[in-house]
């Protein structure tokens, strides 16, 4: 045991605790060689540690951590690990949910992809087929051969060689969609598009391509076309037909425009037709009593009006029939108007000549009829007259029966021209000078105050072609006309020129003459020049019977009047050649 | 939709990035709901592209605006 004081003399540890300060050092030492094996440890797990973060920041793009920054204490209470972990657990379910989304989104594309309408085939950029639907299948092949990783361009195109018409090969070179019209495979038309699909560098990776099959489309279109152009021919037809239709026809609809108004009717009423001007209404019509009748035309209970209208057409007055017919919807709602404009200008005409004529007939008849009786009641009555005096009366009593009987003979004349019957002629050749010798001499007697003069030059004596009792007849109306219109008398010449074949007979008359339109009317059928002077007697039927016997022969009539000077008739005829023998 | 701010100006990567991080993690049911909408105000150009990528992986709409001194990122749920 070792003295704690020792041979110095200075307390000196005794042996045991020397050797307990030993057994210290030696813990102590052990203990620190302990902690710098721990702190050894641990730079080696914090080197470890930010190794790791660092490694963890790399991965999600930012520079590491340096001890400087944040010494290792700071690190494990800021804990980036924790923090990029939990990061990293929501981009993982971010992901999971995305992946999601797209196997959702993938199932649907397929879905598309088999169901719609349209093949589809999906190529990659040497044009082989990765990818086709069922349509592109039916469509395209005719076997259920396998074209994945095949050409397309072998395994279908075969027929377009031209790579105008490759729509693979146009987007390609394009790098852009494209668009065929009309590509026609195996009979049938197809719109084609193709686009591309790109990486991120830019290059075309896939081509889709889909094809729409229009044939049964296109050839709808084509019956649609026809469809359409016949409609359009027969609308043309029908417009044809209501443009140049004689009558005027207007159709305006409820609130009073023209939607359909055809030649006849913009001529009268002053308006465009509805190409021209489609906005055009009632209100713009040149005749405020035919806009008032439209305008009344809602209100009024009865569906068609008719009312005769005067309008003005060019220079002439023109008397039309307005039928106004109301178009009412199957609700009875107003729906407009149709009007047609009938030109009764001749038939109310005519109608007006045979109101005068039965008027001028029935005085033509009474006066002689008056006469007859008159006498005959004389004659019957009282037996005290002489008989020169009876023998004048039943001149008279026969004279205006004869009068009878050529208004009743011309009557049926015209009757028979009216019916197309004709008269019968009977043509001999005839020697006009004796036949107008002949009429004359009875005129004389009965016209005295007149003087007839024949101008027949000798050179000039004409044989015509001609029926007797016709020329009788035509000549007694045309001297019997330059009678009575001549009433103060004058000369009274009946000509006769030969010219080119033709016998030029001429009846003129210093008489009151016509104007141009009585000239004009002169022919028609119960026109007299002055139906107001019943002074005159006459049925305005004598030149008409003469136009038609003259035309009867081969013959032309034509006049000549001067208002108040006199009127020349001239009537031409063939003259009578001898046949050859 | 309430607006949370953090402003991490004076912080550069990758501190500001993992500060803004922890804010995405603590709040993320929030702002997956559409109840929430971070603002990160920070001065670190880096941030500026490194916070949108991180937060877009997440499945969050990440909006850089570029004011004076600063940028401000909006983060919060993609609109449908």
């Amino acid at each position: 045991m070792t003295d704690f004081y020792g041979d110095t003399g200075v307390l000196q540890p005794r042996g045991e605790d020397l050797a307990r300060k030993a057994e210290e050092r030696s813990e102590l030492a052990l203990l620190r060689a302990e902690n710098a094996r721990l702190a050894a440890v641990n730079r080696e797990v914090m080197g470890y540690v930010r190794g790791k973060v660092n490694d963890l920041l790399g991965v999600i793009g930012t520079k590491g951590l340096s001890p400087e920054e944040l010494d290792d204490n700071g690190l494990i209470e800021f804990d980036p690990i924790g923090i990029v972990v939990q990061t990293f657990q929501h981009i993982l379910e971010n992901l999971q949910e995305t992946n999601q989304k797209l196997h959702f989104a993938h199932e649907e594309i397929q879905t598309v992809f088999e169901t719609v309408g349209a093949g589809i085939m999906v190529l990659d950029p040497q044009g082989r087929v990765i990818s086709c639907n069922q349509k592109i299948r039916d469509l395209m092949l005719s076997d259920d051969l396998a074209c994945h990783g095949k050409k397309c361009r072998q395994q279908f195109c075969g027929q377009h060689p031209d790579d105008q018409r490759c729509i693979f090969a146009a987007v390609m070179q394009n790098r852009r969609e494209q668009r065929f019209s009309d590509w026609s495979f195996k009979g049938r038309s197809f719109d084609v598009i193709g686009r591309p699909m790109f990486d991120e560098a830019g290059d075309i990776t896939h081509v889709v391509l889909a094809y729409h099959d229009v044939s049964a489309r296109r050839d709808a279109e084509a019956a649609l076309l026809a469809a359409l152009q016949e409609t359009q021919e027969t609308n043309a037809k029908i417009n044809g037909i209501l443009r140049s239709a004689a009558d005027g026809i207007l159709v305006t609809d409820a609130a009073g425009r023209v939607v359909l108004i055809n030649r006849r009717a913009e001529e009268l009423l002053g308006l465009a037709s509805v190409e021209e001007n489609p906005v055009q209404g009632i209100e713009q019509i040149d005749h405020s009593e035919l806009v008032e009748l439209l305008r009344q035309a809602p209100r009024r209970e009865q569906e068609l009006l008719s009312r005769d209208l005067g309008f003005t057409a060019g220079s002439s007055l023109r008397t039309c029939q307005a039928r106004i017919t109301v178009i009412k919807s199957q609700q009875d709602e107003f729906n407009g108007c149709i009007t047609l404009l009938h030109d009764v200008t001749e038939q109310r005409t005519i109608d007006r000549m045979k109101d005068e004529f039965v008027s001028t007939a029935a005085h033509e008849l009474r006066t002689p009829l008056a006469t007859i009786i008159g006498y005959a009641d004389l004659l019957q009555m009282d037996n005290s007259y002489t008989p020169e005096q009876q023998a004048e009366f039943l001149q008279q009593i026969q004279s205006k029966a004869e009068r009878l009987g050529e208004i009743v003979s011309d009557l049926l004349d015209i009757s028979r021209i009216e019916s197309g019957e004709g008269v019968n002629l009977d043509l001999r050749p005839l020697r006009l000078d004796k036949l107008c010798e002949e009429v004359v001499r009875g005129l004389r007697l009965q016209s005295p105050g007149h003087n007839f003069v024949l101008d027949f030059p000798p050179a000039d004596v004409a044989v015509v072609t001609a029926d007797r009792y016709a020329m009788v007849q035509i000549l007694e109306n045309l001297l019997s006309n330059a009678v009575k219109y001549s009433p103060a008398g004058g000369e009274i010449r009946i000509s006769c020129r030969v010219r080119k074949g033709r016998c030029i007979l001429a009846v003129s008359d210093q008489g009151i003459g016509m104007t141009a339109d009585q000239q004009e009317r002169v022919f028609d059928k119960f026109y007299r020049a002055d139906a107001t002077n019943t002074a005159i007697p006459g049925t305005g039927l004598g030149m008409t019977i003469v136009r038609h016997l003259v035309e009867a022969q081969s013959g032309q009539v034509s006049i000549d009047s001067t208002f108040g000077r006199g009127t020349t008739v001239t009537v031409s005829l063939p003259v009578f050649t001898a046949p050859a023998e | 939709m309430r607006t949370v701010e953090m402003d991490i100006r004076g912080q550069i990567c990758p501190s500001c990035l993992l500060l803004a991080l922890r804010e995405v993690n603590q709040r993320h049911g929030q702002l997956l709901a559409g109840e929430v909408c971070l603002v990160v105000l920070t001065d670190n150009r880096d941030a500026v592209g490194t916070i949108p990528d991180a937060v877009s992986n997440m499945g969050f709409a990440a909006e850089v605006e570029k004011l004076v001194g600063c940028y401000r990122i909006t983060i919060q749920r993609p609109h449908d």
